[in-house]
């Protein structure tokens, strides 16, 4: 009995050991945070990311990050700045968010072209892309249990998100579009076939199955049609071929070009960069 | 009677030759050695004393030689200047009398004779009111004397008291002197009086708006008629409200605040404690000040603050000190812009700064920019007031204008600028304007020029196509402009009805363009290349005042066609191709495209088409299946079931003749997006056959991996799409189809006969503006080599292009990228050859920024940039630059 109490004690006191050094350490990064030194800002976020293990806590190190490279640029520290950035590519949460924050490391710091070139485009999957539009293929042509099968995979959802997103849809509700659209089971019995086979007076004749709501490669709607496509192309990086202006135009690849700067931060993250201090847990006005 | 010489200083005058003899020791009558601080104190009584028993103890000459006793007797306190100061003017040196006590020839003008005349004017007019003003003012006029004097010297003779309330009557205490005994003279003496009197109830009543109606400088001046400075004085000291009565001249406070500078080191409170009377006295009257009197006066503030915080005052303290209850709009400017000055200094502690950021944050909410140059700042802040102001109340605008006038004296194009952006930013409001808009729109209008070929011109042109501008403000800007302005051609035809509807908009914008641009549209072929430049920049200019952002697609492809000619005609000429460039301005492009086409239709369930396909693909041989294709020639649009029916039997059928039948319908419909789509779903097959691969090949007309390649899918699907897009655009959106084209065909005009070997048969015209971009970045290289300088700027030029060309992924995004890099360019390229234009391409980026933000197609955005190109052509050509 007394070795077990002894045991529960020294689990106690490890356990309040590592509690205080956990608040120690939450303190330091509190008191790193001063908007004319950027690079406690980058120290912190950096140790906040490498702990975080809850989405809380990454979203914590996002903010910190994020509120770095606002300060970085106000106070003239556009290396930290831009350092913030490539920290915050490694955490983030979308593959057209890595992308960006990538573009706004080299915008803030043109030095670091040749680390830009290496890792920009380093994550893009091909697979994903490719089976991102082949799902949407798929329910185009009314083979909705394969559609289903490629959606339930999170890098597909994760590419036609992106392709959403790029081309101006809202990326959440096309998802749910495409899902609704993926488990209608308006099932034919061709299984996504144009003709079937039937015997009419003994003879075996092709006839055009009429179970699809709408022609095999097609869409209910014009409009449902079109962003189909787009999203298709977009995923499998067809708008790179289109040199037709009026061929993106009807596609939906005409959305205005937002401009990319680091305002974007505090929107992605929800912080406020006329709160930089940390205080009691929250982000205040002052130190 | 003696009468002293009216050319004596008033010190003189009023205290005798010895005082104006040197300095603050002969103004109060001591000696450099005296025994006690106390004599100081008795010196100043004494001569305050003495000047109030002279006859002119109320006028302002005397309340400047009061105002000069008590500087010299606070002066003399200080041990440490009191021995600079009787270093500085030993005993009977003559001392350095400020300006503004210093008689002026005019005032020798102020004889008595014409005093009495002045008298009588006012006699004769009635007493006190506008005639006699206005009378007066003649009068002053005629005799080269300002009219502020003339009231003076009427009002310098009788010292009133202010009567008890309920009393009704107004004691005079003490008559002028007479230049004789006669009794006649009672008579007028009497009349006088009483027209003095008048002259009182009058000015009493609304003092400073009597005397603001004789000279817009005198504001603040206390009139004809002062309080009696027995009322104010206690012991010598004075109240705010008599010191502010006291310097009337800008003279006066800027002498004070030199004087504040020097004293804030040795005695920091009571030098506070003065500056707080002078400072409000400072942010009242800084209209009347010079340039370099408030440029001086502002820097003293500024050292004023920085020494009194070295001095030991807390930080804390410091914003009270500039805290001034500042509402109307040029107060503001001046109380914002002197703390951006004061921020400005190196000295001033961390604390310091940011109690007075916080001061100014409450001060004006203008971005803080700290800056040493006060007109600049001022100048900044009248426009971030311009543009916030959210009504139209005329009192609030004149004194943003009388702020805006002071900040820009000198410069026409600030000031320009200054009220193009208040008649914008009010213009824009969506609010129904009342009568306050049609005088504040009058009020503004008249502060610009509307000379021929000024930017106020093109500016309006860009208002009638603003689709932000609300039709009832701009139609009463009309009005003011034909009722009121110095613009020249227009007249009653000119108003915009305020019920106008958008063409009616329109027609009067072609109204106000052919009146005022009347030969815009037809390029002078006679004269030689200074004609072309005046017809090309006229034609820039109406170009760039002349967009209007729209949803309307056709109207958005004409522009951007248009204003790329323009930019392109001014790049030729820049290149010294005059004759090419004339040659665009002469003969504008157009794009002529056939009705657009629905393609949907075609892949909707179609019974006959259903019909068809059953029939198709049930064939057996080609003989059955020729008939049906006739019949399919007739009609338009080949349905997608029967397009599946045609791709089965080009591809599954092992009859050759019938795959041949059935491939032939299918190239003769490859631009049919029902074809596209049959291919596309043929990709389904578990194995790519050696005829699928062919028909791909042949419908898409484009070059595959080889089929056993697994890249081969990928690649005939992207391939596939993308042509779905081009089947489908160029039905459904032909203008914008032909607009690549027409751009190409401009644009390759600025290439060289070897770049223009680079290209294929149909170059884009992103990929053309690469290689101008290219060209163009190599020549600014080589000219920059010699300036390290620019390598960083040249590189961050190159991370922006190269990040916009990445993110680039549509055609259209590719040309919008390869334009802004032009852009980028040309703005560098300028701004290392203009000198002066950092600020105009500064203030052209955020326009651009803000405007890209703002548009809802990267149609829009594409006209946006090109314009922006446009105005750096403008820039180009009036600076005259040469690349």
């Amino acid at each position: 009995m007394i070795r077990l109490s002894r045991i529960k004690v020294v689990f106690g006191l490890a356990l309040l050991i590592s509690i205080a050094s956990g608040f120690g350490q939450l303190a330091q990064v509190h008191r790193d945070l001063d908007p004319q030194r950027p690079m406690g800002y980058l120290e912190s976020g950096e140790v906040l990311a490498a702990k975080a293990a809850s989405d809380e806590e990454y979203r914590l190190a996002r903010q910190v990050l994020g509120m770095g490279v606002v300060m970085g640029e106000r106070y003239g520290e556009l290396n930290i700045a831009a350092g913030c950035c490539i920290a915050l590519a490694q955490i983030a949460e979308t593959e057209s968010q890595r992308r960006d924050l990538w573009d706004l490391a080299l915008l803030l710091d043109p030095s670091r072209v040749s680390t830009w070139a290496t890792h920009r485009n380093a994550n893009r999957s091909r697979i994903s892309q490719d089976a991102a539009a082949d799902c949407l293929r798929m329910i185009r042509i009314a083979e909705y249990e394969e559609a289903s099968e490629l959606l339930r995979r999170e890098d597909v959802r994760a590419q036609i998100r992106s392709s959403a997103s790029q081309l101006g849809y809202d990326p959440e509700r096309t998802i749910a579009s495409i899902r609704s659209l993926a488990e209608s089971r308006r099932r034919d019995s061709c299984r996504g076939r144009v003709f079937r086979k039937e015997v009419r007076d003994g003879v075996s004749v092709k006839e055009v199955c009429t179970d699809h709501s709408h022609p095999i490669g097609t869409a209910d709607t014009a409009e449902t049609l079109r962003m189909q496509l787009s999203i298709e192309l977009a995923s499998i990086g067809g708008a790179q071929q289109l040199e037709d202006w009026s061929g993106a135009a009807v596609l939906s690849l005409d959305e205005p070009v937002r401009t990319l700067d680091s305002s974007l931060l505090a929107s992605w993250y929800g912080f406020d960069p006329s709160r930089p201090y940390r205080k009691d847990g929250r982000w205040s006005a002052n130190p | 009677m003696n009468r002293p010489p009216i050319n004596q200083s008033p010190i003189v005058r009023f205290l005798g030759e010895d005082a104006g003899r040197g300095g603050p020791f002969a103004l109060l009558g001591l000696p450099h050695a005296f025994d006690s601080a106390e004599a100081i104190g008795r010196a100043q009584s004494r001569r305050l004393r003495q000047i109030e028993c002279h006859p002119h103890r109320a006028t302002p000459d005397a309340d400047e030689v009061r105002l000069a006793v008590h500087s010299a007797a606070t002066q003399l306190q200080d041990p440490a200047l009191r021995e600079q100061l009787a270093q500085r003017w030993p005993e009977g040196t003559p001392i350095d009398i400020p300006k503004a006590w210093q008689p002026r020839r005019a005032m020798q003008r102020l004889t008595p004779a014409f005093i009495r005349r002045a008298r009588m004017v006012v006699g004769s007019s009635g007493g006190w009111n506008p005639v006699a003003r206005r009378r007066l003012a003649h009068l002053a006029r005629l005799n080269r004397v300002s009219a502020l004097e003339v009231v003076r010297a009427i009002g310098a003779g009788t010292t009133t008291k202010r009567a008890e309330p309920g009393s009704g009557a107004l004691l005079p205490t003490t008559m002028p002197s007479g230049p004789g005994n006669g009794s006649g003279w009672i008579g007028a003496y009497a009349l006088l009086g009483l027209l003095i009197c008048a002259l009182f109830v009058t000015i009493a009543i609304d003092p400073v708006r009597s005397v603001d109606d004789l000279s817009p400088r005198a504001s603040a001046s206390p009139g004809p008629v002062v309080e009696s400075i027995s009322d104010g004085m206690q012991g010598g000291v004075l109240s705010a409200r008599e010191e502010r009565e006291r310097l009337t001249h800008y003279t006066a406070i800027a002498h004070e605040l030199d004087r504040l500078v020097a004293r804030a080191q040795v005695e920091a409170e009571p030098s506070i404690e003065r500056f707080r009377v002078i400072y409000p006295l400072f942010v009242e009257q800084w209209i009347s000040f010079p340039d370099e009197a408030l440029q001086r006066a502002v820097i003293n503030i500024a050292e004023f603050m920085v020494r009194i915080e070295q001095q030991g005052i807390p930080p804390e303290d410091l914003p009270s000190v500039l805290a001034v209850p500042a509402i109307e709009p040029d107060r503001r400017m001046i109380s914002a812009a002197t703390v951006d000055v004061v921020l400005a200094s190196p000295e001033l502690s961390g604390d310091a700064r940011r109690q007075l950021r916080a001061l100014r944050e409450r001060l004006d909410p203008a971005p803080i920019v700290p800056r040493s140059r006060v007109v600049g700042v001022i100048a900044d802040i009248a426009s971030d007031q311009a543009r916030n102001q959210e009504d139209d109340d005329t009192q609030w605008w004149t004194r943003w204008l009388n702020g805006t006038i002071r900040a820009t004296s000198g410069d026409d194009r600030a000031r320009t600028r200054l009220l193009i952006e208040a008649l914008g930013s009010r213009l824009s409001d969506p609010d129904n304007p009342g009568r306050d808009w049609l005088s504040t729109a009058s009020l503004l209008a008249t502060g610009l020029q509307w000379r021929a070929e000024s930017t106020e011109r093109y500016w309006l042109l860009s208002q009638f196509n603003d689709p932000q501008v609300s039709t009832v403000r701009i139609a009463m800007l009309t009005e003011a402009l034909v009722a009121g302005s110095a613009a020249e051609g227009i007249d009653a035809r000119m108003v915009l009805a305020r019920d106008a509807n958008d063409p009616a908009r329109q027609v009067l914008a072609q109204r106000y363009r052919d009146v005022w641009f009347p030969q815009s549209g037809s390029a002078d072929t006679g004269d030689g290349s200074e004609g072309t430049a005046d017809e090309l920049l006229r034609e820039l200019r109406l170009a760039i005042n002349s967009v209007q952002l729209t949803s309307d697609e056709i109207r958005t492809i004409d522009t951007i066609l248009d204003l790329t000619r323009l930019t392109t005609a001014a790049a030729l000429r820049a290149q010294g191709h005059d004759a090419i460039s004339q040659e665009l301005l002469l003969n504008p492009p157009q794009i002529q495209s056939p009705d657009p086409i629905e393609q949907f239709r075609s892949l909707s369930t179609d019974t006959q088409d259903i019909a068809w396909a059953q029939r198709a693909v049930n064939c057996e041989s080609a003989a059955e299946l020729r008939p049906l294709l006739d019949e399919l020639v007739g009609s338009d649009q080949i349905g997608v079931n029967s397009a599946h029916a045609l791709v089965y039997l080009a591809v599954l059928r092992p009859e050759s003749e019938l795959r041949d039948l059935a491939s032939a319908q299918l190239l003769r419909g490859r631009d049919q997006v029902s074809v596209l789509i049959a291919v596309d779903y043929a990709l389904s097959q578990s194995r790519i056959s050696s005829r699928l691969d062919e028909l791909v090949r042949s419908v898409l007309e484009t070059r595959l991996p080889d089929r056993n390649d697994p890249a081969w899918y990928t690649a005939a699907r992207r391939a596939l799409l993308a042509r779905i897009g081009h089947t489908l655009g160029s039905a459904t959106h032909p203008h914008l189809a032909a607009l690549p084209g027409a751009l190409s065909d401009v644009l390759s005009l600025r290439l060289t006969e070897i770049q223009q070997s680079q290209f294929g048969n149909e170059p884009t015209p992103g990929r053309i503006m690469d290689i101008i971009n290219m060209s163009d970045r190599l020549v600014l290289e080589s000219r920059l080599r010699e300036n390290p300088a620019s390598e960083p700027e040249l590189r961050s030029l190159d991370a922006r292009a190269m990040i916009r060309s990445t993110r680039a992924g549509t055609p259209m995004e590719r040309y919008l990228a390869a334009q802004y890099n032009a852009f980028d360019l040309h703005a560098f390229d300028i701004d290392t050859r203009l000198p002066g234009a950092t600020r105009m391409l500064a203030e052209l980026r955020i326009r651009l920024t803000q405007r890209l933000d703002g548009a809802d197609s990267i149609l829009n955005q594409i006209v946006l940039v090109e314009r922006a190109i446009a105005e750096l052509w403008v820039l180009e050509i009036e600076r005259g630059g040469a690349r």
